[in-house]
């Protein structure tokens, strides 16, 4: 496997990415991890790994409509790429092979 | 799923603004701004203070973020490598002048000497006073900065980060980070055996001579080999 593996808060970002599909912008990304997943996460921190993120071609932008609410400011709209998308799927059967044989109840936890 | 969008208009405060555009990472400060804005209009519906220290609260972070970010840029890295380099070159240049035409000196200064102590040496005012003073009236022989054993390993340092290189996938930062550390090894041996050995003064010169002159060699190439190889990468954002 070639492809460098993603940190933890690059694979969240992405699995947000693919949720949102059309609709992933900054706010709407951030929103979306604290209803989801209870997660706080800065527009700051949020940007600076979409950057990362899109120089490493894992994702892609483009520009939105801008509007009155953000100042006249547009919206910057996130997709992972087909390579992020490869890296995500390596990440996820990277996980999926560790948790094999490992039960919730053997890690003391439940489910939901 | 996404939240619902109110249709306020809440500006931010300037101040705000002007420390996300100016510290914030670049190519995103005017859709952070906006996003910055969505949110912090519907906020201040619910609850002024709340969303006044939200949005603080996230300038701080976008600004800290910003600086990281510029932090890891090749261009940063080449600049405080020079800047390290050309510190240290300073002072080893003072050094190897005041250690060349001493004739006397203070007996802390002289036994920091003995002890291969130059990490004390150099924040000494007496040093300072002495080296300026060496500088300014005695002619620099380029001879004093000749030492065969720094050459030797300089040559080494240079295969050594050469094959590092070749072996190792190093980011600007590591690069750096390595062929510093590297370049300190003469000091830390030479130090080592100042120490360990009963020396008298006359073995104890040019083990000094390796620890000080093998950095001055090695130092400007690591600056301009940094240089050259983060020059295709280096852009400010």
């Amino acid at each position: 496997m070639s492809q460098k593996s993603l940190g933890e808060f690059e694979q969240v970002v992405m699995l947000a990415l693919v949720k949102l599909g059309d609709n992933a912008y900054g706010a709407a990304i951030r929103a979306f991890l604290h209803e989801s997943i209870s997660r706080d996460v800065a527009l700051g921190a949020l940007y600076a790994t979409l950057e990362r993120m899109e120089k490493k071609g894992l994702v892609s932008s483009e520009l939105g409509e801008s509007t009155a609410q953000r100042g006249g400011r547009p919206k910057r709209f996130f997709a992972v790429t087909g390579q992020g998308k490869l890296a995500l799927i390596s990440a996820k059967q990277a996980m999926d092979t560790l948790w094999q044989g490992i039960s919730m109840a053997e890690l003391g936890g439940h489910h939901g | 799923m996404a939240n619902h969008i109110s249709h306020t208009n809440q500006a931010l405060p300037k101040l705000a603004e002007l420390l996300i555009r100016k510290l914030g990472v670049p190519n995103y400060s005017d859709e952070l701004i906006g996003d910055m804005q969505e949110e912090y209009g519907e906020l201040m519906m619910k609850d002024p203070k709340t969303a006044s220290r939200w949005m603080w609260r996230q300038t701080l972070l976008a600004s800290w973020e910003g600086q990281k970010s510029l932090w890891q840029t090749p261009l940063f890295v080449s600049v405080i490598t020079g800047v390290f380099t050309a510190m240290l070159l300073f002072v080893i240049v003072g050094f190897v002048v005041w250690l060349s035409n001493m004739d006397s000196t203070t007996p802390l200064l002289w036994e920091q000497i003995l002890n291969g102590q130059i990490h004390y040496i150099v924040f000494s005012p007496d040093f300072w006073q002495q080296a300026t003073f060496a500088v300014n009236n005695t002619p620099v022989d380029i001879f004093m900065f000749m030492n065969v054993p720094s050459v030797g390993w300089a040559l080494a340092w240079a295969v050594a980060m050469f094959l590092l290189s070749k072996r190792y996938t190093m980011s600007p930062r590591v690069f750096s980070v390595v062929g510093m550390a590297l370049s300190a090894v003469p000091y830390l041996v030479g130090y080592t055996v100042i120490n360990t050995q009963n020396l008298d003064p006359k073995q104890i010169g040019p083990i000094l001579a390796y620890m000080i002159i093998a950095p001055l060699y090695i130092l400007p190439m690591l600056s301009t080999w940094a240089f050259f190889r983060n020059k295709g990468s280096m852009h400010l954002a």
